[in-house]
């Protein structure tokens, strides 16, 4: 017993909070990912979550059924990275390549359209109803506490996944040129790789992150129109507390913030659980403005 | 009569009411070592943009071989076989020193990956930096820099025409000659063309036989070295009109 709490009911929420954090650092990543690659914020992260979960949901109800969740998850990230790579072709690339020299300010109001764009056009297909995939997996109990056996399965789900991308960057050519185009634009270009094109790729594999998210959660959080709206507040949270462009902040702040929500839970109580990340980025913002992993953004 | 190589025909940049370079004519042929000097702010850095696509020209045509560069994007240039250095080395510093190297094999286009490794540990090897090969290129000196950054372009096979800016600046002299020794090596071997902006007159004496002076966005005079050092409207332009 520590300060009248059971220290196995602690570890117990301590390890809850964990999982749902790498969820958490999932949603985060993309956006993180995008900006470090081509210095834009996707603000329409939260819709392709949406979309993640969608597309997972009619897979799984359509198709395969709740037993092969397995086998839609990956088609479903195979999907939001077409139509992302097609976003960022058809809405994005203009402005990187015409005369416009306020980019920054164009990607803003493009993304923010496509948010919208995407949230009404699922409100209209699909009304404001929610669904669920189901699952069939068994529910586990860690001590005395019971997971979900949805929630374990997205959990082990999203640490394959966050595997899956360090070795896509650390052990393909395109991650040694995503790798590289964070760090000087200008030079990958006179180095020979085509920018545009790996803008393409960053962008497609970004929102598939966040849409893999959406897959994986769509059994625990349900699917609906809006339910992209908690993913951008929590992906936002995460990355001003792991600072912006950081891939370990990122992931580092994903689990500081499931670890915050599942600790408020305990010591203060459970109603006010989307609170306490922003108790978290305040503190955060007041000791280190750039975050934890995050660097001073320099002039010109 | 030998090739050409880069072509430049009235080339024009202006940033507003700046002429950064105007009407600038240049011909450098194949094989050949051709030196760029003047003062500083003479558009030395503003025509090497615009050689590589970083910036568009408002006028004038550029030629690589024959053909024209304009309207194609840096990386299409690359591939083309122009390859450049940045006058502060822009490496990859969170990459190691041979991910920095390996990374110029998207200006190669074909070749296997296995070529690139091995033709990275090569150079490594040839400039003395293999103890380095694994550590992040922030680690490197300011000389060290500029030599793996030089190395990089020797990375590409298909490279024709190099353009180096200021690639000596801040480099000692030791690692200073082993750059040299690179480019002489190169250009006999490979016949690549190099387009060399200095301020180190001794370097440019060792290795052009002839030189291009800017000078307020201008081609003041083209000559050997000791031609144009002797030229009034050179030292005019370096010193200023009062001394002659």
């Amino acid at each position: 017993m520590l300060l009248g709490v059971d220290l196995q009911l602690l570890s117990q929420y301590v390890i809850a909070g964990l999982m749902i954090g790498v969820l958490y650092a999932l949603m985060a990543l993309g956006v993180t990912f995008i900006y470090s690659v081509m210095k834009m914020i996707n603000w329409s992260m939260g819709q392709f979550y949406m979309l993640g979960s969608f597309i997972q949901y009619l897979l799984v109800v359509r198709w395969l059924g709740p037993d092969l969740w397995f086998v839609a998850l990956p088609i479903t990230a195979a999907c939001v990275f077409v139509i992302g790579a097609i976003v960022q072709v058809v809405l994005i690339r203009p402005m990187f390549t015409g005369g416009i020299e306020r980019r920054d300010e164009y990607a803003t109001e493009i993304t923010i359209a496509l948010l919208l764009l995407l949230q009404s056009l699922a409100t209209v297909l699909n009304g404001p109803d929610e669904h669920t995939p189901g699952s069939h997996l068994p529910n586990f109990t860690v001590g005395t506490l019971p997971v979900g056996g949805a929630t374990l399965a997205a959990s082990l789900g999203g640490i394959t996944a966050l595997i899956l991308f360090a070795v896509l960057l650390r052990r393909t050519w395109v991650g040694l040129a995503l790798r590289a185009a964070a760090q000087s634009r200008v030079a990958v270009q006179t180095a020979g790789v085509d920018l545009m094109r790996l803008d393409m790729i960053a962008f497609g594999i970004g929102v598939a992150l966040a849409a893999i998210a959406g897959a994986l959660l769509a059994p625990v959080y349900l699917v609906y129109p809006t339910n992209g709206a908690v993913t951008t507040t929590k992906g936002f949270e995460i990355i001003i507390i792991g600072g912006l462009g950081s891939i370990p902040g990122a992931l580092i702040g994903g689990l500081l913030l499931g670890l915050a929500e599942a600790l408020g839970s305990v010591f203060i109580a459970p109603a006010y659980q989307n609170a306490y990340g922003f108790v978290l980025v305040i503190a955060v913002l007041l000791l280190r403005p750039t975050g934890l992993f995050g660097e001073r953004l320099r002039a010109a | 009569m030998v090739a050409t190589m880069l072509e430049t025909i009235g080339l024009t940049k202006r940033f507003g009411g700046l002429f950064a370079n105007t009407d600038i004519n240049l011909v450098i042929a194949q094989g050949e070592i051709r030196g760029l000097i003047g003062p500083n702010g003479a558009g030395k850095t503003t025509f090497i943009n615009l050689l590589t696509g970083v910036e568009e020209p408002s006028s004038g045509d550029i030629q690589l071989g024959g053909s024209t560069l304009l309207r194609q994007a840096p990386y299409a240039r690359a591939r083309r076989g122009l390859l450049r250095t940045f006058q502060i080395p822009k490496l990859f510093r969170n990459m190691t020193v041979f991910e920095n190297l390996l990374i110029q094999h998207f200006a190669s286009g074909d070749g296997t990956q296995r070529d690139a490794r091995l033709r990275a540990d090569g150079l490594l090897d040839m400039a003395g930096l293999t103890r380095l090969r694994d550590s992040p290129a922030s680690h490197l000196s300011g000389g060290q820099q500029a030599l793996l950054q030089l190395l990089g372009g020797f990375m590409v096979e298909g490279l024709r025409c190099y353009l180096l800016d200021e690639p000596f600046a801040g480099v000692n002299p030791i690692v200073k000659e082993t750059m040299v020794e690179l480019i002489q090596r190169h250009n006999r071997s490979r016949g690549i063309t190099f387009l060399l902006v200095s301020h180190e007159m001794s370097v440019i004496r060792q290795l052009c036989s002839s030189v291009t002076v800017l000078a307020e966005g201008k081609v003041l005079i083209e000559g050997t070295l000791d031609e144009v050092t002797a030229n009034a409207q050179v030292i005019d332009a370096y010193l200023g009109k009062t001394w002659s």
